[in-house]
């Protein structure tokens, strides 16, 4: 009785709401099923008729080919069949050969996302709207080298967007500060202390000093944090202990061919005997090469090589 | 209806009303008012020199449709971008779980859930337009789509290193 009921309000709704011009009169029939159910004797239950109660038209009837679709969808919205003027057509169908199942009361359609209120149009008059809100990039920063000059300390943060009961993530709180080794104002000493410091946050093969921070709870205390730390490491950097005067040099990190015993037994040895500084010159790139890159088979050879030529035994 | 609009049009004119009007009157007023609102030179805008957005859902279409509106919005709004990188292939959790509720063993059944990834990078945003975009993108995030925004900012070296 409900849904009768129901659909009579519908049929009344439809009488007043059709526009009159373009379509013809609806007749408002109240008493249509009390009727059909008289004439049949069966009481109150009636079978259906084949495509239900007769109620309004699909809208996509009447819509005029040439109209403003994004007014007509203007947000998010599950699909509706009599909305969208289009043949969609979606699952699999029933028999071999048959066309899929057609939009109306298909739930395919309903399930899946739709973007019918972004289209292409639609898209461009948002961001017609909120370009204002935009501000261009500084025309001086448009250089790669300018921005590393400039600029040269990077800050990474993350933000999460997903469907969860909460909006927090432990993740966001994350900072990943970067920073060039050779922008900073370290020289000799100094930057040699930087190194130690860092340890393993600094990789030669970019120049860049990656430090992440996760201590604290929230990512603004991360940020502050890592700042402070690349403050610290930079004055404790420039700061000289007493007891670094005590360095030796086996506790260089590299060969020095400058400071070290060869050069010195070489010094000794060219009082002696004449020794040609060209290949002095090339005895102390490979001995350096050897030490720094360690021994393999090219190093050793240069070695070799540059060795026999500075006492005069090369063979060639 | 004429004497309501000739009203409006004479309290446009006088700036003392301008900020008690509602309705259209005050929509149609507003972009002048943001242009003339005096900007506070002490809070320079944010530089972001990138920005990686990484999606996640598990319908490949939706993702691909999703990319597409947000590539089209960043070239309304002028943002240099990156290709879009849509992996075609899933990556897979999978459950293996007895058929039946506790015993014969050797009959199992296995669900396993389907993420699939996309990629895209922003470069050279100010603040305001990386929060603008965002936003707009953000808003317009379908369901079931999870979305990672990565952003690089850059900041100038402090005053006592870049002084010495």
């Amino acid at each position: 009785m409900l849904c009768n009921s129901r659909y009579r309000l519908l049929r009344i709704v439809a009488k007043f709401s059709t526009d009159a011009s373009n379509t013809e009169f609806r007749v408002l029939d109240l008493r249509k099923g009390s009727s059909e159910n008289a004439n049949q004797g069966r009481g109150r239950f009636q079978k259906r008729t084949e495509g239900g109660p007769q109620l309004l038209p699909p809208r996509e009837t009447k819509m005029p080919i040439d109209q403003d679709w994004p007014s007509v969808w203007p947000g998010p919205r599950t699909f509706h069949p009599a909305s969208v003027p289009l043949p969609v057509r979606q699952g699999y169908p029933a028999k071999d050969l048959a066309a899929p199942p057609g939009k109306y009361a298909n739930a395919e359609l309903m399930k899946i996302p739709n973007f019918l209120h972004l289209t292409p149009a639609a898209v461009q008059r948002h961001c017609q709207a909120i370009k204002r809100f935009c501000t261009p990039w500084p025309s001086e920063l448009t250089n790669e080298d300018a921005c590393d000059k400039y600029f040269p300390v990077q800050t990474t943060t993350c933000d999460y967007l997903h469907s969860s009961p909460s909006i927090r993530d432990p993740l966001a709180r994350i900072v990943t500060l970067q920073v060039k080794l050779s922008s900073l104002p370290l020289e000799g000493r100094a930057r040699d202390k930087f190194l130690r410091l860092v340890q393993e946050r600094y990789n030669p093969e970019t120049d860049m000093v990656t430090i992440v921070v996760d201590r604290c709870p929230t990512r603004k205390q991360n940020l502050h944090y890592s700042h402070f730390l690349l403050t610290v490491l930079y004055h404790e950097s420039m700061k000289e202990e007493s007891w670094e005067s005590e360095k030796s040099p086996l506790d260089n990190e590299l060969f020095e061919w400058q400071t070290s015993a060869s050069r010195a037994a070489i010094d000794g040895l060219a009082v002696k005997q004449k020794l040609d500084p060209d290949y002095i010159q090339l005895y102390s790139e490979a001995l350096t090469n050897l030490m720094n890159k360690g021994e393999d088979q090219e190093t050793l050879a240069d070695y070799k090589e540059s060795a026999l030529q500075l006492l005069g035994h090369s063979r060639n | 209806m004429a004497l309501v609009r000739r009203l409006l049009s004479s309290q446009i004119s006088s700036p003392f009303f301008a900020s008690r009007l509602q309705g259209t009157a005050a929509i149609a007023v507003l972009p002048e008012a943001l242009d003339e609102s005096p900007i506070d030179p002490g809070t320079p805008d944010k530089l972001y020199k990138e920005i990686g957005i990484e999606l996640k859902g598990h319908d490949k279409a939706v993702l691909k449709s999703y990319t597409t509106v947000m590539k089209a919005a960043a070239n309304h709004l002028e943002i240099p971008t990156s290709n879009i990188v849509l992996d075609p292939k899933a990556s897979k959790h999978r459950l293996t779980l007895l058929r039946s509720v506790h015993i014969y063993k050797k009959h199992r059944v296995q669900y396993e859930m389907r993420t699939y990834h996309a990629n895209m990078s922003l470069y050279r945003l100010t603040g305001s337009t990386a929060d603008t975009y965002l936003e707009y993108i953000q808003r317009m995030l379908p369901e079931g789509v999870g979305m990672k925004v990565s952003k690089t900012e850059l900041h100038p070296l402090p005053d006592f290193m870049s002084s010495s």
